[in-house]
C-alpha cells in the first residue's frame, strides 16, 4: 500500500503541476482538500480523470469521492479496491 | 477625455521588466534567435524568432497561483504586477476600489497552446475523460480573467480578438470604459503566444522564415515574416490622481481601412511629431504597409519608425510598441533595428517625442490608431 | 450617472427553433423546446446530451435575405461567421439604415467558439496525418484562419460596408451581453451613431466535451430553478441587434422596437469556473445597470436570467436576484431549455428575447420546471401578459466570474 500512496503522490504533484510542493513533506494523512495540499473543485474534476485514466477506478458520485479524496492513504485504499488496471 | 499611464510592464525576447527592455532597446540588441519548435508528429524544427524570455515571477505572483498559469497567463500576469509596482498601486493594501479597477486584454490566438492540450487529452483518453482545466482554460478571456483573480480586481474583465490590431482594440475599450466613468484604473494589455502548431502551419505556407536570419527588416519590403511572442502591460488611470504620470493616452480607434472610412481623420493630429507603425517589412505585408505609409505621409510630415526588427511580429505586438513610446516620451529616442543593424539614419536630428501617432493594421482589412502625448 | 439611453431599430436570430425573429416568437408562444440530437459531427456522447443545433441550412437562409454566396465564399466561412451573417442580414433589414448611416455604423460581435467547429476538425485530421505517417501536411490554411475571434465581425463589416468601431468581445457565456453594453458606451461617447452588436457561437467538439468533461451536461436537457435539475445543455445560435442614438433615431423617424437603458459588467474574481458563492458579481452587475438606467429594482417588471439549469448557477443567482430585487419581488424566466445555452449568442438572444416582451407586454415560462428549488423566486410558469411592462433586466454570467446585466426599457409602442 505504502508503494501505491508514493505512486499517487508523484502523480498527483506533476499532473496537478504542485511545483512548489516537496513530495518528502506530504503527509499520507494529512487532507488532499482546503488546508492540506490546498487543492480545490478544479483539482477534484481532473483527480477524478486521473484516477479513471490511469487506474480505471471509477468515482461515481460526489459522496464517493469525497470520502476517497479525503487523504492520500484513503485514495489509495480506494484505488486498490477499485482499480482495474 | 483622455487618460494617463502610471505603470508598465513586459515580458518579450529583450528581457522581462521594462528596465531589460528598456537597455535593450538603447544598445540594439538583436533578440532574433534560432528556437526549436515541436511539430505534430513529433519531429523537431530549428526556425529564426523573437522567443519571449520565461516570465520572471519571482516575488510578483503566489507560487501557488503559478501552478494554474501557463506561459501565455504568466506573461500576462507578470506584466500586470509589473506595472502595478512601477505605479506604486497595491490592490492587495486597498489602494484603489478593486471594484473600479479594470482588466482589458488584446489577444489574436489566445490560449491556443492549451486548447490544442485540450483536444490532445480527448484524444489520448477518450472523449468521455477530456480535461475539465485544459478546457476551462483554453477559453480566450483566460488572459484577462486569470490576472483578475490574481489581484482581486473585480471591476469590468474584458478580452478582445483583433488579429493584428487585438491591443490597441483593448486600449479602444478601456478609453471608453475610463471616459464613462466606469472604473478608475484599468490594466490594459496585449500577448500572444507562439506555439509550434503555429510555427508549423506559419511555415508551411510560407509566411514566415524557415533558414537562419539576422532579424526583421521593417524597410525591406521582401522575404518573410520573423514571428514572435511576448505581452505587455499599460496601467491607466484618469487624470489627476496620486500617481505619477509617464503619458497621456487621447484617443484610440479600431474599424477596417478596406471601407474608405479613414479613422485617422477622426484623430487630433495636431502636434503629432512621431508615427510609428507595425512595419514588418514582409513581402506579404508590405503591399498594405506601403499603403498605410502614404496615408500617414498625406497627413504627417513626421517619421515613421518600426520596431518590429527588435521584438518581434506578433498580432499583439502594438501592447509592447506602446511601452516603447511611452519611454520615448520620456525623453529618449532609440533607434530601431533592421536585419539585425541599427538604423541610427533613421533617427539622426530626431528630438524626444511630443506627440506619438500609433498607427497598426492587419492584411485582413483591420485597421487600429491611438495617439500617446508627454505630459 | 446615467446614460444616455440607446434606440433599439433592428433584431435578429438564429437558433435551435429556426431562423429569425419570427420563429424565436413563435416558439416561445408554443412554449417549443428547439433541442434533439447532435447530428453536426460524431461523438460516442451524442446521443446522451441533447443539444440546441440550428436544423436549417444558412448558406441558403443568407442567399434569401441578402445574396447567394460562391461555393468557395461559403467554405472561407466558418459555422459560427454564418450564424453571424444570417442574423445580421435580419437585424439591419429591420432597421433600414440609409446607405451613409450603415458606412459609419461599426460591430461589436460577442464570441466564444469562434470558428473551432472547423479548426478543431482540421487539427484532428492533421493530427491523424501525423500519428499515421509521422508528419501532417496542412493542405489549406482557411480552415485554420478561422479559428480567429475577429472573423465574424469582420464578415459582417466586410459583406455590409461598415466603417465604424469594430470589436469581437471574448469574456465566454457573457461575451454577447458585454458585446452589446460596450457597442451602447460607444455612441454614448460619441465615437458612433449607429452599432449594430451581438453576438454568434457555432456548436464545437471542443466545447460539446468541454462542458459534459465537467460534469455540468444534463441528458434530459436544462431544468433551470429546478430542485432536480441535472445540469446546462449547449447550443448554438446568433442575436445581432442595431443600436442608434436616440437622436439619429428620431432624426430619421426609425420606429424604437425598445431602449437600451443600462448595463453593469463585473468581476467575481473567485473562481475560473464556478460563480462567487455570494452571487456578490452578479448583484453588482445587476445594481450597476440599475443605476445606469436611473431606475430603482422595483421598477423592473421582468427578469430574464442567466438560468443554464447547472446546479452553481441557478443556487447563486436566485440568491443575488433576491438580494437586489428581494424575495419574491419580480417575475423571472430562464428560456435555456427552448434554444438551449448558446455561450456568446446567450446574451444577445436574451436581448431579442426582451424586446420582444416589452412589445408584447407578455412574459413567457420558465420551460421545464416542475418544482423549484426554493421559494425565493416568483418564476413565471405559465405565459401570462404584462400589461404595465415598461422596464427588464437580463443577466448573463460567464467563465471566470464575468457577470453582464442589461436593462431595456419600453420604445414606441403600437
Amino acid at each position: 500500500m505504502q508503494a501505491l500512496v508514493d505512486e499517487l503522490k508523484n502523480l498527483i504533484i506533476s499532473h496537478l503541476n504542485l511545483e512548489d510542493v516537496d513530495p518528502a513533506t506530504v503527509d499520507a494523512n494529512a487532507p488532499l482538500f482546503g488546508e492540506g495540499l490546498g487543492l480545490d473543485s478544479v483539482d477534484a474534476l481532473e483527480l477524478v480523470m486521473l484516477m479513471e485514466t490511469t487506474y480505471g477506478a471509477k468515482i461515481g458520485s460526489s459522496d464517493v469521492g469525497k470520502t476517497a479524496f479525503a487523504s492520500l492513504s484513503s485514495l489509495a485504499r480506494f484505488v486498490s479496491e477499485n482499480r482495474k488496471k | 477625455m483622455s487618460a494617463v499611464v502610471t505603470g508598465m510592464g513586459v515580458v518579450s525576447a529583450l528581457g522581462s521588466g521594462v528596465e531589460a527592455f528598456k537597455a535593450a532597446l538603447q544598445q540594439g540588441v538583436n533578440a532574433c534567435a534560432m528556437h526549436e519548435f515541436e511539430r505534430m508528429g513529433g519531429t523537431k524544427a530549428i526556425a529564426p524568432a523573437y522567443r519571449a524570455v520565461a516570465p520572471d515571477a519571482k516575488g510578483l505572483i503566489d507560487p501557488r497561483k503559478l501552478r494554474r498559469m501557463d506561459r501565455l497567463i504568466r506573461m500576462a500576469a507578470v506584466s500586470a504586477r509589473q506595472a502595478l509596482n512601477m505605479a506604486g498601486l497595491q490592490p492587495e493594501r486597498g489602494d484603489v476600489d478593486a471594484s473600479r479597477l479594470g482588466v482589458v486584454f488584446g489577444t489574436a490566438y489566445g490560449a491556443i497552446g492549451t486548447t490544442q492540450e485540450f483536444i490532445d487529452s480527448w484524444l489520448k483518453n477518450g472523449q468521455r475523460h477530456a480535461s475539465p482545466l485544459a478546457f476551462m482554460s483554453s477559453v480566450h478571456g483566460i488572459l484577462a480573467s486569470q490576472v483578475a483573480l490574481d489581484i482581486g480586481a473585480t471591476g469590468a474583465n474584458l478580452t478582445l480578438s483583433q488579429r493584428d490590431v487585438s491591443f490597441e482594440a483593448a486600449l479602444a475599450s478601456a478609453l471608453g470604459l475610463l471616459e464613462s466613468g466606469r472604473a478608475d484604473a484599468i490594466l490594459v494589455g496585449g500577448a500572444d503566444e507562439l506555439t509550434g502548431l503555429l510555427h508549423e502551419f506559419a511555415s508551411h505556407f510560407r509566411y514566415v522564415e524557415n533558414g537562419p536570419s539576422a532579424g526583421c527588416d521593417p524597410w525591406s519590403g521582401e522575404g518573410r515574416a520573423i514571428p514572435g511572442d511576448g505581452g505587455a502591460v499599460l496601467l491607466l488611470e484618469r487624470e489627476g490622481g496620486p500617481r505619477r504620470a509617464l503619458a497621456r493616452v487621447e484617443q484610440a480607434r479600431v474599424s477596417r481601412h478596406d471601407t474608405g472610412r479613414e479613422i485617422l481623420d477622426d484623430l487630433n493630429l495636431g502636434g503629432v511629431d512621431l508615427a510609428t507603425s507595425c512595419r514588418a517589412g514582409s513581402r506579404r505585408s508590405a503591399p498594405l504597409e506601403h499603403a498605410r505609409s502614404g496615408v500617414l505621409a498625406e497627413r504627417l510630415a513626421v517619421p515613421e519608425l518600426s520596431y518590429r526588427g527588435n521584438f518581434g511580429n506578433f498580432p499583439s505586438a502594438g501592447a509592447l510598441q506602446a511601452v516603447v513610446n511611452v519611454l520615448m516620451l520620456q525623453g529618449q529616442v532609440f533607434a530601431p533595428l533592421a536585419g539585425g543593424r541599427q538604423r541610427q539614419d533613421l533617427v539622426t536630428g530626431i528630438g524626444p517625442p511630443r506627440r506619438i501617432l500609433h498607427d497598426a493594421a492587419s492584411v485582413t482589412g483591420l485597421h487600429g490608431a491611438y495617439i500617446l502625448s508627454a505630459v | 450617472m446615467a446614460s444616455p439611453r440607446i434606440a433599439i431599430t433592428g433584431l435578429g436570430f438564429v437558433g435551435a427553433v429556426g431562423a429569425h425573429v419570427s420563429a424565436l416568437e413563435a416558439a416561445l408562444d408554443q412554449e417549443r423546446s428547439g433541442l434533439g440530437d447532435l447530428t453536426l459531427f460524431d461523438s460516442e456522447l451524442s446521443r446522451e446530451y441533447p443539444v440546441g443545433q440550428y436544423r436549417g441550412d444558412l448558406p441558403s437562409d443568407f442567399a434569401e435575405l441578402v445574396r447567394p454566396l460562391s461555393a468557395r465564399e461559403a467554405g472561407r466561412l466558418s459555422r459560427s461567421d454564418l450564424l453571424a451573417l444570417v442574423a445580421a442580414a435580419e437585424a439591419l433589414q429591420m432597421a433600414a439604415l440609409p446607405e451613409a448611416a450603415r458606412r459609419g455604423a461599426g460591430v461589436y460581435l460577442g464570441q466564444s467558439v469562434c470558428g473551432t467547429l472547423s479548426s478543431e476538425s482540421y487539427y484532428l485530421d492533421c493530427a491523424a496525418q501525423a500519428a499515421s505517417h509521422g508528419r501532417a501536411s496542412p493542405s489549406h490554411l482557411d480552415r485554420l484562419f478561422v479559428h480567429d475571434g475577429a472573423n465574424s465581425g469582420d464578415a459582417i463589416a466586410r459583406e455590409f460596408g461598415m466603417g465604424g468601431p469594430m470589436a469581437s468581445l471574448m469574456t465566454a457565456c457573457s461575451s454577447g451581453a458585454n458585446a452589446l453594453g460596450l457597442a451602447a458606451n460607444r455612441i454614448a461617447c460619441g465615437q458612433a451613431e449607429v452599432m449594430l452588436a451581438g453576438g454568434a457561437d457555432s456548436l464545437s467538439r471542443i466545447a460539446f466535451l468541454g462542458f459534459a468533461g465537467l460534469g455540468v451536461m444534463s441528458p434530459e436537457g436544462p431544468r433551470p430553478f429546478d430542485a432536480a435539475r441535472k445540469g446546462m445543455c449547449v447550443g448554438e445560435g446568433a442575436g445581432l441587434l442595431v443600436l442608434e442614438s436616440e437622436a439619429h433615431a428620431r432624426a430619421r423617424r426609425a420606429p424604437v422596437l425598445a431602449w437600451l437603458t443600462g448595463y453593469g459588467h463585473s468581476c467575481d474574481a473567485h473562481h475560473l469556473t464556478a460563480p462567487h458563492p455570494e452571487g456578490l458579481g452578479a448583484q453588482a452587475a445587476m445594481n450597476q445597470a440599475l443605476a445606469d438606467a436611473g431606475l430603482a429594482p422595483s421598477d423592473i417588471g421582468f427578469v430574464s436570467a442567466h438560468g443554464t439549469g447547472t446546479l452553481d448557477n441557478d443556487k447563486v443567482e436566485a440568491l443575488a436576484i433576491t438580494r437586489v430585487f428581494g424575495p419574491r419581488a419580480v417575475p423571472v424566466s430562464s428560456t435555456k431549455r427552448y434554444f438551449g445555452h448558446t455561450l456568446a449568442a446567450s446574451g444577445a438572444i436574451k436581448a431579442v428575447l426582451c424586446v420582444l416582451a416589452l412589445q408584447r407586454r407578455r412574459l413567457w415560462p420558465n420551460l421545464g420546471l416542475r418544482t423549484a428549488q426554493d421559494d425565493s423566486l416568483d418564476l413565471v410558469l405559465q405565459a401570462r401578459p404584462a400589461p404595465q411592462l415598461q422596464h427588464v433586466l437580463s443577466n448573463s454570467f460567464g467563465f471566470g466570474g464575468n457577470n453582464a446585466a442589461l436593462v431595456f426599457s419600453a420604445g414606441d409602442r403600437p
